[in-house]
């Protein structure tokens, strides 16, 4: 069996190794709150926050919710998966939808309103979930009209907001690790930084890609 | 096939990833009672506030100094001069003498956080007053104090001698009475500065584990807090590096003359002029501002520990 390996498969194993790694990382931290603990890793310095009823639903909804919708990058991007098995690619698009705009999203906009850091990370969070919601309704709405081109254009989008998840821990490590600010600050640059930077870049390729 | 690759990969990532989204928590020094036997809670009744001793009933009290390793003896020395751990055998001592009660004397000795009953007895010869003090026996490092003290004199000078065989089984003292004051409004003076740098240095020397706990050196904000007068809130506390809430917690304990066993934090309270090593449990005495200080500031910082420089939370 001849094995030919091209410049595409290598941007894809690329991808979904990178995918994989920082899936696993997500995984780990979810753990953590399983079971149900309200004084555990980030609840630990929200103890003014998590005695609201509201904010105990909106925080483990959106814990257990979002690391599914992580995982949807593993189906939802393969050309090959999607011709192939074309219910695969349905079922994870419902999944995906439904799990950020009646989970995810929402308890993200309600735990954005108690965000830590202040003002500007409240807008910053706030901000997010609502583009995402957005992003994510237009998508399904394109593919429901068949226009596929916006359709992926969107769920790029969508889907570059929710790999803020982990964009937003990569930069606070890093700026932590080079410049070793105070928490608080480096989460202030973070609520901002992790989200509208992959915004920029997706659009940017959406740009490029439909020039070329 | 070149799925299956990328599965083969991903997995050998994943064998080394298990502490990327958390930093283990380190053992915390906190002041704790070691025993809670009558005995081992003396402290010095009817201290006098003479500082030079024109009677026996002016020696009760807390007597402070280095406690040198005594280099006199070849073998110390030697030791002393050419170990690199040498510098943490640098100890302060407390002897504290509790009451005494015809020629016997009780009292207990404070050394790095640790605290040893002392029992012996005391004579007068010409105008000097000769003790001697022995700890229980049944710890490693117990040992004898033999001392002097003029009468008219503020000075103690004295030796310890090890029962057991141990690296330095022999020091010498030169101490002085203190009228030991707890003062909630003590400031912190000097800055914390870590030499190591290092997250967390275990170290094993005769059994005995030093445990120091490095968290790099505190910024200016440490001098704005006092921890013992004001009740610390979470927009204080929440973006305060490591060091300064260590040091804002720590400095509760100093301020109650806590005797600290890590070597790192018991340098840098001996540079604040107010700070006297005299007690190994201060648990009781801790005002119930402080102890809501200690509770935050103990959740600031293990979070910090464990979060500040990782990916994950």
């Amino acid at each position: 069996m001849v094995l030919t390996i091209n410049k595409r498969d290598v941007k894809w194993v690329v991808f979904y190794l990178c995918l994989l790694y920082f899936t696993y990382l997500m995984v780990l931290i979810t753990l953590q709150y399983v079971p149900i603990n309200f004084d555990v890793a980030f609840l630990r310095i929200k103890q003014e926050q998590i005695v609201y009823m509201h904010y105990k639903i909106a925080f483990f909804s959106h814990v257990y919710s979002s690391i599914f919708v992580l995982l949807a990058g593993f189906t939802q991007f393969s050309e090959h998966l999607r011709k192939r098995w074309r219910i695969v690619h349905r079922v994870g698009g419902y999944l995906y939808l439904f799990l950020i705009l009646i989970v995810a999203a929402p308890s993200g906009f309600i735990m954005g309103i108690h965000a830590n850091g202040g003002l500007s990370s409240k807008i910053a969070f706030c901000i997010l979930s609502i583009l995402w919601s957005v992003f994510t309704f237009k998508a399904f709405l394109s593919a429901l009209r068949s226009d596929f081109k916006a359709h992926r254009a969107f769920m790029y989008r969508s889907y570059a907001l929710t790999l803020s998840a982990i964009t937003l821990r990569a930069w606070k490590w890093l700026i932590i690790n080079v410049f070793e600010t105070a928490p608080i600050d480096t989460y202030k640059i973070v609520a901002w930084l992790g989200w509208v930077l992959n915004l920029l870049v997706i659009e940017l390729y959406l740009r490029i890609d439909r020039k070329g | 096939m070149k799925f299956i690759f990328s599965i083969f990969f991903s997995l050998i990532l994943f064998a080394s990833c298990q502490e990327a989204i958390k930093k283990k928590p380190v053992q915390k020094e906190e002041p704790a009672v070691v025993n809670t036997s009558y005995l081992y809670s003396m402290e010095p009744r009817n201290v006098s506030n003479n500082l030079i001793v024109k009677d026996i009933s002016d020696l009760i009290g807390y007597w402070v100094g280095d406690f040198e390793p005594d280099e006199n003896d070849n073998l110390i020395k030697e030791f002393m001069e050419t170990d690199k751990s040498a510098w943490k055998f640098y100890k302060k001592l407390n002897l504290s003498i509790d009451s005494i009660s015809g020629d016997s004397v009780f009292g207990h000795s404070v050394v790095s956080g640790t605290r040893r009953p002392l029992n012996g007895n005391y004579k007068k010869e010409g105008n000097s007053y000769v003790f001697l003090l022995l700890e229980p026996g049944d710890d490693k490092f117990d040992g004898k104090f033999q001392f002097t003290i003029n009468e008219n004199d503020s000075e103690i000078v004295g030796t310890w001698k090890s029962f057991g065989k141990i690296k330095v089984f022999s020091r010498t003292y030169n101490l002085r009475k203190i009228l030991f004051k707890y003062n909630a409004n003590n400031a912190l003076e000097s800055r914390y500065i870590d030499g190591n740098k290092m997250k967390e240095n275990k170290l094993k020397y005769e059994d005995e584990e030093y445990i120091e706990e490095s968290y790099f050196s505190t910024s200016e904000l440490v001098f704005d807090y006092n921890s013992s007068l004001k009740e610390l809130k979470i927009k204080d506390v929440e973006n305060l590096s490591k060091a300064d809430i260590y040091i804002l917690r720590n400095s509760i304990y100093a301020r109650h003359g806590y005797s600290f066993k890590s070597i790192q934090l018991s340098n840098y309270f001996q540079e604040q002029s107010w700070y006297y090593p005299v007690k190994s449990d201060i648990k009781k005495e801790l005002s119930a501002l402080e102890k809501k200080n200690i509770s935050l500031l103990m959740r600031y910082e293990k979070n910090a520990e464990e979060y500040y420089d990782v990916f994950g939370r």
